[in-house]
C-alpha cells in the first residue's frame, strides 16, 4: 500500500503547487476585475478570457485530483471501513461542489457563467440537495432501493426460470422489471408521479392480459401477478406521497437557509465559508425536516410506506417460490420450516441440557449430603462408643465404688458389730457390776441392821 | 460586489486549505494499518455457538468481590463501551476495581431467524448468570445492562430477582409510550409482521439508516463535511474512524426477537402495564426489589429521558438512585464528560451494597 500512495503523494505536491500559482493568477485577475468595476472601464475581453481559461484551468485539476484521490481513498480505506463510509468519502462530491462554487461567485450583470450555472446560492443548496438525494441512506431508503434492488434480482431469476418463451409472463415481467428500474432510478415527486401514471396504464394493459390470457400462462400465477400490481400500486402511491412531502419539506427548508443567509448578510456578517455554509445548511435543514419528522401524520405516511413496500416484497417473495416449485432448488419456505425446527430442536436441548445440569446439582446435592449424614453417623458411633466406653468406666468405677461401700459398710458393721458386743460386754459387766453392787450394798444394809 | 475579491480570496484560501487537509489527510490515511476497537484484554470463559462471555483482565490491585455482568444490546456491538483506551468505560470499571464480564451476542444469521428474546433472556443471559454465579460460589452478581440490554436485563432482573445483587441499567428503555424520541413515533405506525415477514432477520443497515434520521443532516452531510477539517490531524482522525467503524459494525437483528420487542414493547408498552408475559411466565418489574442504579442521558435522541426514569415507578426496590450526564445515548460512553465520572460513581455505588 506504501508504494501506491507515494507516487500519489508526490503527485499531490505537485498539484497544491499548481493550485497555489492558479490560485494567485485568479486573484489578480480579480483584483483586475475588481479595478474595472471601480474605474468604471470597459470590460477587456482578454481579462474574462483569462477568467474564465483559469476557472476551467482550476475545474480541470480538480477533477484530475478528484479522480485521483477516489483511488486513494479506496486504497486507503477499502479494507478498513464499511463500503457506507466510503460512499461518503467520495471526492467526486467535493468536484460538484467546487464547480457549484465557482458558478455561485457573482459576476457583473449580463455575464454568462461559463460553466453553465446561473450562479447564487441557490446552486450550493440545491447540490448539497441533490446530494442528499442521491447519497443519503434515508432518502436513498424513501425510494426503497433495497426492494427495487431485490424486485430486479427477481425478476430475473423469474425470467430465468420461466423461460424466454413463456409469452405473456415473460413480457409481463420483464416490463415490470424496467418500471422498478425506472423507480428506482427516479428520486424526485414529479418523476414518481409520471412513472405512477405510466403504470397505471401498463397495468391495465395488463389486466386486460390476466382476463383474456394468452396461450401458456398460469392462471394461477396471473391472479397472484394481479394482486403483486394492485400493492405495487400502493406502494407507487405511498412513495409519490413520501416524495411530495420531503420535495416540500425542503423547499420550505431552502426558503429558511436563504433567509438566514439574507439576514446574515444584512448584518454584514455574511456566511461564505463552505464549512458554515454546510453548517447553517444542515442546522436549518434538520430543524424544519424534523419538525416534520416528529409528527404522527408522517409516522402514519411512513408507515403506510414501508408497509406498502413490504406488502409487494412478500408477494414477489410468493411469486418467487411458486415459480421455482418446480425446480430441485430448495425453497425460502422449506429453509425456514427447517430453520424453526432446528431452533426448536436447539431450544428444547438447552432446556434439557439445563434440566441435566440442575439434576446433575440436585444428585450432587443429595451426595453432599449423604457423604454429611455418613459422615454424622460415623461421628455419632464414634461419640456413642465413647459414651458406652465412659459408661462402662463409670459402672466399674461405680462397682468399684459398691464394693468398697460395701467393704466399708461391712467393715463399719463389724465396727458396729464389734461395737455392740463391746457394749454388750460392757452393759453385761455393768449388770454383773449393778449386780455386784445391789449385793454389796444389800451386804452392807444387812450388815447395818445386824450391827444396829 | 466590493467586498469581492478578498471575500473570493478567502474562499480559494479555504479551498486550498481544504485540499491541504485532504493532502494530509490521504497521508495519515495511508500510515493507518487497521481501525482497531475494543482492546481491553479479555478472555473468553463460556460460549454457546456464536455467544459468548468474556472476562476481562483485572487492573486494580482491590478487586470488588461481587462480579459485573455487561449486556450490551442486539443492536450494534459491545465495542462501543471499550472503543479506545482513553474512551472506555470498561477500562475505566476495571480501574476502580470492578471484576467486569461482557456478553458479546455476535453477529445473527439466518440460523437465529426464530430465536425470540427468551432464547437469549432465559437461555444465554441466565447460562451467563448462573456460569459466573458458579465460578465465584456466589448466589447472585451485579447486573448491568446498556441500552436494550438494559431492557433484557430488567426482565432478567424481575424473572430471577435473587441471582441479581445490584442492577444497574444505562440509557435503558423501560416506558415506550412517549413522543420525545422520533423513533417510538414512527415505531407507532408500521406493521413490524410485514417487516419480519418480508426480510426475516432485519438487515443491520437499515437499523443505522433509522437511527440516522433521529438526525438525518448532522449524521449524514454535517459529519463528513467536518471530517475534512480533522483529516489532517491523525490522532483526531483516528478517533472518528473508530467510531464510524463501531458505528457501521451492525449486525443483522434477529427477526423474531425483533418482531417481539416491536410488537410488545414499542407498539404495545407491555412492560410498564405488567401484560409482558415471556415463555409463559409474566414479567412483573415489582419483582425488581435489588438495589437500582438508573443511569441516563440528558440529551438521548434514542432513548429520551422520560423512557429511563419510569423505572422507578415500576420496581418494587426500596433503593433506587438516578445518575444523569448532560450528554447523548453514545454521549454516555465516549465523552470526554463522563470518562472520569461514570465509572467511579458506579463502583462507588457498588461498594456500598455489597
Amino acid at each position: 500500500m506504501q508504494n501506491f500512495f507515494k507516487p500519489q503523494t508526490d503527485w499531490l505536491k505537485t498539484w497544491q503547487e499548481q493550485q497555489e500559482t492558479l490560485t494567485k493568477q485568479y486573484a489578480v485577475l480579480s483584483e483586475e476585475w475588481m479595478a474595472n468595476v471601480l474605474g468604471n472601464k470597459k470590460k477587456n475581453p482578454d481579462f474574462f478570457e483569462g477568467w474564465f481559461k483559469s476557472q476551467n484551468d482550476l475545474e480541470g485539476q480538480f477533477k484530475e485530483f478528484a479522480s485521483r484521490m477516489n483511488d486513494m481513498l479506496s486504497n486507503a480505506w477499502g479494507n478498513k471501513i464499511s463500503p457506507d463510509l466510503l460512499k461518503f468519502v467520495n471526492v467526486s462530491f467535493f468536484e460538484s461542489f467546487y464547480k457549484n462554487w465557482l458558478s455561485a461567485i457573482e459576476l457583473p450583470g449580463g455575464i454568462k457563467n461559463p460553466l453553465g450555472m446561473d450562479g447564487g446560492w441557490q446552486q450550493i443548496s440545491g447540490f448539497l440537495r441533490s446530494l442528499m438525494e442521491k447519497e443519503n441512506p434515508f432518502f436513498a431508503s424513501f425510494s426503497n432501493n433495497k426492494i427495487t434492488e431485490q424486485m430486479n434480482q427477481l425478476f430475473g431469476l423469474l425470467q430465468g426460470t420461466m423461460g424466454k418463451d413463456n409469452g405473456a409472463f415473460s413480457e409481463l415481467a420483464s416490463g415490470y422489471q424496467n418500471f422498478f428500474g425506472k423507480l428506482f432510478e427516479t428520486t424526485s415527486a414529479l418523476g414518481t408521479e409520471k412513472l405512477a401514471e405510466s403504470f397505471e396504464a401498463w397495468s391495465k394493459e395488463m389486466e386486460k392480459n390476466i382476463l383474456a390470457p394468452k396461450l401458456g400462462i398460469n392462471r394461477e400465477m396471473a391472479h397472484d401477478i394481479a394482486q403483486a400490481l394492485v400493492m405495487s400500486k400502493d406502494y407507487m402511491k405511498s412513495f409519490s406521497k413520501m416524495a411530495q412531502l420531503v420535495d416540500a419539506t425542503s423547499r420550505k427548508a431552502n426558503v429558511r437557509f436563504q433567509a438566514k443567509l439574507s439576514e446574515s448578510a444584512l448584518k454584514n456578517k455574511p456566511i461564505d465559508k463552505f464549512t458554515d455554509i454546510c453548517a447553517l445548511w444542515a442546522t436549518e435543514n434538520e430543524a424544519v425536516f424534523l419538525e416534520v419528522m416528529g409528527t404522527q401524520e408522517f409516522a402514519q405516511l411512513q408507515g403506510d410506506f414501508i408497509d406498502a413496500g413490504h406488502r409487494v416484497k412478500i408477494q414477489w417473495n410468493k411469486l418467487a417460490e411458486k415459480a421455482l416449485e418446480p425446480t430441485p432448488i430448495a425453497l425460502k419456505r422449506d429453509l425456514d420450516l427447517a430453520i424453526a425446527e432446528i431452533t426448536q430442536m436447539k431450544r428444547d436441548m438447552k432446556t434439557i441440557q439445563r434440566e441435566l445440569r440442575d439434576n446433575k446439582k440436585e444428585a450432587q446435592s443429595v451426595r453432599d449430603a449423604l457423604v454429611k449424614a455418613e459422615d454424622e453417623a460415623k461421628k455419632a458411633k464414634t461419640a456413642q462408643k465413647a459414651a458406652e466406653a465412659a459408661a462402662q468406666d463409670e459402672l466399674k468405677k461405680a462397682k468399684i465404688a459398691l464394693k468398697e461401700a460395701e467393704t466399708a459398710a461391712k467393715e463399719e458393721a463389724k465396727k458396729a458389730k464389734a461395737s455392740k458386743a463391746a457394749a454388750d460386754e460392757l452393759a453385761k459387766q455393768a449388770k454383773i457390776d449393778s449386780k455386784a453392787v445391789k449385793a454389796v450394798t444389800e451386804d452392807t444394809t444387812k450388815t447395818k441392821s445386824k450391827n444396829v | 460586489m466590493l467586498t469581492l475579491p478578498n471575500k473570493f480570496k478567502e474562499s480559494v484560501e479555504e479551498f486550498n486549505q481544504f485540499a491541504k487537509n485532504l493532502k494530509k489527510g490521504a497521508e495519515n490515511l495511508a500510515s493507518i494499518d487497521e481501525v482497531l476497537v475494543g482492546q481491553t484484554e479479555k478472555e473468553l470463559v463460556f460460549q454457546d455457538g456464536k455467544r459468548k462471555l468474556y472476562r476481562y483482565k483485572q487492573r486494580a490491585r482491590k478487586v470488588c468481590p461481587v462480579p459485573m455482568l455487561i449486556v450490551y444490546a442486539l443492536v450494534n456491538r459491545f465495542t462501543m463501551l471499550d472503543l479506545q483506551p482513553n474512551r472506555s468505560m470498561v477500562r475505566n470499571l476495571l480501574d476502580n476495581g470492578q471484576d467486569v464480564y461482557i456478553i458479546d451476542w455476535g453477529y445473527a444469521d439466518c440460523m437465529d431467524r426464530f430465536m425470540t428474546m427468551s432464547d437469549y433472556i432465559d437461555g444465554f443471559l441466565n447460562d451467563c448468570v448462573d456460569h459466573i454465579r458458579e465460578e465465584h460460589a456466589l448466589d447472585a452478581i451485579n447486573l448491568l445492562g446498556v441500552c436494550q440490554g438494559g431492557t433484557f436485563s430488567a426482565v432478567y432482573a424481575a424473572l430471577y430477582p435473587k441471582k441479581v445483587k445490584n442492577f444497574i441499567p444505562m440509557v435503558t428503555p423501560i416506558d415506550f409510550n412517549t413522543k420525545e424520541s422520533l423513533l417510538n413515533v414512527w415505531a407507532s405506525a408500521f406493521d413490524a409482521d410485514l417487516m419480519v415477514d418480508a426480510y426475516g432477520n432485519i438487515p443491520g443497515d437499515m437499523m443505522n439508516n433509522a437511527y440516522m434520521m433521529l438526525q438525518p443532516f448532522t449524521l449524514s452531510i454535517s459529519k463528513y463535511v467536518n471530517m475534512v477539517g480533522i483529516m489532517a490531524d491523525a490522532d483526531k482522525l483516528g478517533d472518528f474512524l473508530r467510531m464510524e467503524a463501531w458505528i457501521f459494525d451492525s449486525p443483522d437483528q434477529p427477526g423474531e426477537t425483533l418482531r417481539q420487542f416491536l410488537k410488545d414493547f414499542y407498539q404495545g408498552n407491555k412492560l410498564v402495564k405488567g401484560e409482558f408475559t415471556m415463555a409463559g411466565r409474566r414479567v412483573n418489574l415489582k419483582n425488581i426489589t435489588m438495589p437500582v442504579l438508573n443511569i441516563y442521558a440528558e440529551l438521548d435522541t434514542l432513548v429520551p429521558p422520560c423512557s429511563s426514569k419510569a423505572l422507578r415507578d415500576h420496581v418494587g426496590s426500596k433503593d433506587v438512585q438516578e445518575l444523569t450526564f448532560p450528554v447523548g445515548h453514545i454521549g454516555m460512553f465516549v465523552s470526554g464528560k463522563t470518562q472520569k465520572t461514570l465509572a467511579p460513581k458506579i463502583a462507588e455505588w457498588i461498594n456500598e451494597r455489597i
